[in-house]
């Protein structure tokens, strides 16, 4: 514990973040592994992670490009991505209003699922909303360091294996992701919000560059809206 | 000069949609059946990453069987999220589970 609150809150949002930082852990090997296996250069496969810092999006730039795509074709399976984001952003933007615009630039480029996930967690409960950029500062700088981390581990380690996709990894990210979506799920609304998403993506799940996942989540939202004012369970 | 162009690109499309909502922030207020509507982001989002994952095999057909080692340790996550509603410890009993169902068969 210690006396200074900003801290304070930095040192509680890392805390928060843990689980997630440790499930993002193999994907940050396995996406160095990829970049390796891709062709990209160490310092190149590096800066993605530093400039760009988006797991998924990574993944999918790595995986377009071990098949010799065109760079605007991964640019543009980036952006849809990632575009999940605009929703994190737009969620969390009452909740950061206060702050300067030099601060919501920092914030913003340090935007990911983990820190996203912990952050509106937060917010959803009783909590001084001055304080909150040092909490989110806190879960961002953690899940940053991390992800450069091991995304240079995983680039050594991609030097030395064949099929690093054959890990069986990403069962670290399914059951960090239920850890977050199951106390979310307080009322029927929130239910069939998770069920509509959840089925939609498993219907869509081969449309190109993740367009599937964006459908499935709008639908799931609009699901949600419609069953909340329906069935008079308002979140 | 390949490589610049492919991470300035990237860059540019996931910060522009990372920033824009928060950048107009002070400018912009959205209207209540919106912010409710935001209010099923998490959940949307996070349910449609994973379904797949759990429930598709490697050629998108659909696996609901004892066999499926993402299912049941996604079961066991659940069951473990929803009585103590602990992350950490969801993570590691889901992670537990797998790697014991993976070495046993």
């Amino acid at each position: 514990m210690t006396n200074n609150p900003a801290l304070q809150n930095a040192l509680d949002g890392a805390r928060d973040s843990l689980p997630l930082v440790l499930a993002a852990v193999p994907f940050g090997i396995l996406y160095g592994a990829l970049a390796q296996a891709s062709g990209l250069s160490l310092f190149t496969s590096m800066a993605m992670s530093l400039v760009v810092f988006a797991g998924s999006s990574q993944f999918v730039a790595v995986s377009l490009l071990l098949t010799t795509t065109p760079i605007l074709v991964v640019i543009l399976a980036t952006f849809f991505v990632n575009l999940r984001h605009l929703m994190y952003s737009a969620h969390l933007t009452q909740h950061v209003r206060h702050l300067s615009s030099p601060l919501r630039a920092l914030l913003a480029f340090w935007l990911t699922d983990e820190t996203f996930a912990t952050v509106a967690n937060k917010v959803s409960g009783s909590f001084e909303p001055k304080l909150l950029h040092y909490y989110y500062l806190g879960s961002a700088v953690f899940m940053y360091s991390n992800w450069q981390l091991c995304s240079y581990i995983g680039y050594e380690i991609g030097l030395q294996l064949s099929d690093p996709l054959s890990w069986g990894l990403d069962i670290a990210l399914v059951v960090a992701f239920i850890g977050v979506i199951t106390p979310a799920l307080v009322n029927k609304a929130m239910w069939l919000c998770a069920i509509a998403a959840s089925v939609s993506a498993l219907i869509t799940h081969a449309w190109p560059y993740q367009s599937g996942l964006i459908f499935s989540m709008l639908l799931g939202i609009c699901v949600g809206v419609l069953a909340s004012y329906k069935g008079a369970t308002r979140a | 000069m390949n490589d610049t162009l492919l991470i300035l690109g990237m860059f540019a499309v996931t910060y522009s949609v990372r920033l824009l909502p928060f950048a107009m922030a002070n400018r912009i207020r959205f209207p209540s059946w919106l912010q409710h509507a935001l209010s099923f982001v998490p959940v949307a989002a996070l349910s449609a990453i994973i379904a797949p994952i759990i429930l598709l095999d490697g050629h998108n057909a659909l696996n609901i069987s004892l066999s499926n080692k993402y299912l049941l340790a996604s079961i066991v996550a659940f069951a473990v999220s929803y009585q103590t509603k602990h992350l950490l410890l969801t993570v590691c009993s889901g992670l537990f589970s797998f790697f014991i169902l993976k070495w046993l068969f």
